[in-house]
């Protein structure tokens, strides 16, 4: 890729996109597509796709202690691990250090991210689903926060575009609050999660469903990008896959941004301003620190992206301060950083199949089972102590060693407990909608700079009285499928709730809406009186669903771009 | 050399590229044997003890390597150092200190005398399993320390999850499939003979 700076003429683009993750690679597409000349800035290294993926083939004994993360790790990475799975020794590097790169927490906020290019789109969980009505519609119907400006009909198409761009398999269900995708074939359910999915369907009437879940692989045939081929099942997506098969921008949408010949990338760009121009009422561009030399510079372009992620781009427009704009830049309502959401989760319930002894799987599924929401949606659905819905995730698997182990402690009799698989367990753990509470927020500290002398981001926000009702359900439902399904064993758990950000879904911080008083901005994604800046990562999100979001950032992105674009052309 | 063999067999091409040449330097590096190894954490007696129960735990069969075959002894005192934090290594240690008191009760004998049967029935005596009671535990339900029962817990925990996790057992013992193509529910014997993946 074109890593180099293109000698323009006072470094002016038409186009700039800050962040390459989920958003900033369809921003970086769309835009070059349309014949933009667009520079493209990420924060943090530069990772090439497969060559840069330098633990992709290693197994347990090829890292140091069986994978184990060590002390030294967590040392620097303190914030990182609160996740049991970031810091894992194959995937660390992936994950930023918070000795480096430090935030604060008036109230505990898990902020899991990575400073590299492709961002988070490297290390998703690639669930992939859209919002629908339900939700565009959920705010106006409870009369909570503000309406989105948009509806399931707007964005539809984009969708479309997207998914079948990008790839995402599963199977469609035909439900009006869960739509219908473009998908590639299945995944399979195995034989327990066939079994559960049978007996959910067969005792409840309330029309709830197990589903394979959708997840953005390839699982049939090729997708464009950097030789993207079909998923090899092997589950070490966190390191980069060498096949392409799960979607990312280093495989495909930056390559794609790439092969225009329009994109300029540059890594190592620390953005923390948008330059304002009050006598045009327009963004003239963005001010730069270089990560590894500290040099600044000023890039300027007709138009400007940001999908830096929800906390980081709100951060940027809470520094770009001018006399028009003193609270931050499109922060006419106060609204900016206010509305964090994320999903809550780790509520639930576990569970043992038993008399599947002889049966057993091929392959390493990097994906789970599905039940869509089912709770008020009308009718027996409907809830007195909570608003909204939530969703499940999990499956059945064979544990990796017999249960025998624990009953034995020496001898060849242990030895081969440990080599045969033991039994099957099942786990269902919710994914829940968070309610947009202007409370929940965050600032900056300008009293407390990191290494580029900037300052820091600190988080005021928690799970509210209706995820707490929520999570009640959550669990005792999950109890109720299990017991249904006749499994034994059924133990409920809630090792959740107690701080936001371990979903990895932060979002809201710059919400769209109809009132640019109540609202940062508009129904394309552009900030309500800077409208050539548009704000496309989760930052947008007016309020959460259920659903894992990434998809309709991608969505979201992909139809402003040509919004930005249109714009552009219109007016050239 | 039979792990870059395996490697070599790695699917695409496109795969391959991935493995760096520090990875390879990696994978090539010798096993140090088992007698002579200096130990990064453990003292000399705690690593006697560590050799000795790992193979008592894991002994060599007709068909499967011993715990110290594979190196589970050097895997032990790795882990211990790398990633057990500096109180819980200070808490093992304490809880090695009562070990060698039981096993050295001639305080003039030597570790190196004690004998097979004396390790065994340590085990048999002082290790109690999840669903039996601990009476050192139950003197004392509250202290931080470790209890003799919970250290050889953690041993066995340790021994097999470096046993597992050895390249040996991995890819040989264990049923070893890097690179599945494919996901299907099965039936267990034809898939693996009845063992349980390595991956």
């Amino acid at each position: 890729m074109n890593n180099k700076m293109a000698k323009t003429e006072d470094n002016l683009f038409d186009a700039i996109v800050v962040g390459t993750g989920i958003s900033g690679g369809w921003a970086a597409k769309e835009l070059c597509e349309q014949g933009l000349k667009t520079l493209v800035l990420e924060r943090g290294r530069m990772v090439k796709h497969i060559e840069d993926y330098t633990t992709a083939h290693l197994d347990p004994w090829d890292l140091p202690n069986g994978g184990e993360t060590t002390q030294e790790i967590i040392d620097r990475k303190p914030k990182q691990h609160r996740t049991g799975y970031t810091t894992h020794p194959a995937r660390e590097h992936f994950f930023v250090d918070d000795v480096k790169h430090p935030y604060n927490e008036e109230k505990r906020f898990d902020w899991m991210r990575g400073y590299h290019v492709g961002g988070r789109s490297l290390m998703w969980g690639r669930q992939s689903y859209r919002l629908s009505d339900v939700d565009f519609e959920a705010n106006k119907k409870d009369g909570i926060a503000v309406d989105w400006p948009v509806r399931y009909k707007d964005i539809e198409p984009w969708y479309d575009k997207v998914e079948e761009y990008i790839g995402v398999s599963g199977q469609n269900l035909g439900l009006k609050h869960f739509p219908d995708q473009k998908l590639l074939k299945p995944m399979d359910l195995n034989c327990v999660e066939e079994h559960l999915q049978n007996k959910i369907s067969e005792k409840f009437d309330d029309n709830r469903v197990l589903t394979i879940g959708r997840t953005a692989h390839i699982t049939e045939g090729t997708k464009e990008g950097l030789g993207r081929s079909t998923c090899q099942y092997r589950s070490r997506c966190m390191r980069g896959c060498p096949y392409g098969a799960y979607f990312s921008s280093n495989s495909s949408t930056l390559p794609a941004a790439d092969a225009t010949g329009n994109m300029t990338l540059r890594p190592n760009s620390i953005v923390h301003e948008v330059i304002y121009d009050d006598s045009t009422k327009q963004a003239t561009g963005v001010r730069v620190i270089d990560a590894e030399t500290k040099e600044t510079h000023i890039y300027k372009a007709k138009v400007i992206f940001l999908c830096a992620s929800s906390i980081a781009s709100a951060s940027i427009l809470l520094q770009s301060k001018s006399e028009r704009f003193p609270n931050g830049l499109g922060n006419d309502s106060g609204e900016l950083g206010h509305n964090i959401m994320d999903h809550h989760f780790h509520v639930g319930a576990t569970a043992t199949a038993k008399g599947y002894d002889d049966k057993y799987v091929k392959g390493r599924r990097p994906n789970g089972i599905y039940i869509p929401r089912f709770r008020n949606l009308g009718g027996n659905t409907d809830m007195k102590s909570f608003k909204r819905g939530y969703g499940y995730q999990g499956g059945a698997s064979r544990e990796d060693a017999s249960e025998l182990v624990a009953e034995l402690k020496y001898g060849p009799k242990l030895t081969e407990a440990i080599l045969k698989p033991g039994e099957w367990s099942v786990n269902l753990l919710a994914f829940g909608e968070t309610l947009p509470d202007h409370n929940n927020k965050m600032y900056l500290d300008e009293s407390k700079k990191d290494e580029w002398g900037l300052p820091t981001v600190t988080f005021d926000a928690a799970f509210g009285e209706n995820e707490f009702e929520m999570r009640k359900d959550m669990q005792a439902q999950a109890k109720k499928m299990l017991e249904a399904a006749g499994y034994k064993n059924v133990e409920g758990y809630d090792n959740g709730g107690e701080a936001m950000g371990l979903g990895i879904h932060e979002m809201g911080t710059a919400r769209m809406g109809r009132d640019p008083k109540t609202s940062v901005l508009n129904k394309h994604n552009q900030i309500h009186a800077c409208t050539n800046v548009y704000v496309t990562d989760g930052a947008f999100m007016t309020s959460s669903g259920c659903q894992n979001p990434s998809l309709t950032y991608m969505a979201f992105t992909a139809r402003a771009a040509n919004h930005a674009a249109k714009n552009i052309k219109k007016n050239a | 050399m039979k792990r870059r063999d395996a490697l070599k067999n790695i699917g695409l091409a496109a795969g391959f590229a991935a493995i760096t040449p520090s990875i390879f330097s990696m994978l090539q590096s010798c096993t140090s044997n088992t007698e002579t190894w200096v130990p990064n954490y453990l003292t000399s007696d705690e690593k006697t003890i560590v050799t000795k129960l790992a193979d008592i735990m894991i002994p060599k069969t007709a068909t499967t390597p011993s715990a110290s075959e594979v190196n589970v002894p050097q895997f032990i005192d790795n882990y211990i150092l790398e990633v057990l934090e500096t109180k819980d290594q200070e808490i093992t240690r304490a809880a090695f200190n009562k070990i060698i008191t039981l096993l050295k009760r001639d305080t003039e004998s030597n570790i190196d005398d004690v004998t097979l049967e004396q390790y065994k029935s340590l085990l048999d005596e002082h290790m109690f399993l999840s669903k039996e009671v601990d009476p050192e535990r139950e003197a004392n339900p509250e202290a931080l320390s470790m209890t003799s029962s919970e250290l050889l817990n953690q041993l066995k925990w340790m021994t097999i999850y470096g046993y597992k996790n050895s390249e040996e057992v991995g890819e040989n013992i264990l049923a070893y499939d890097p690179v599945p193509a494919a996901y299907y529910c099965g039936d267990l014997q034809e898939l693996t003979g009845g063992k349980s993946y390595s991956l």
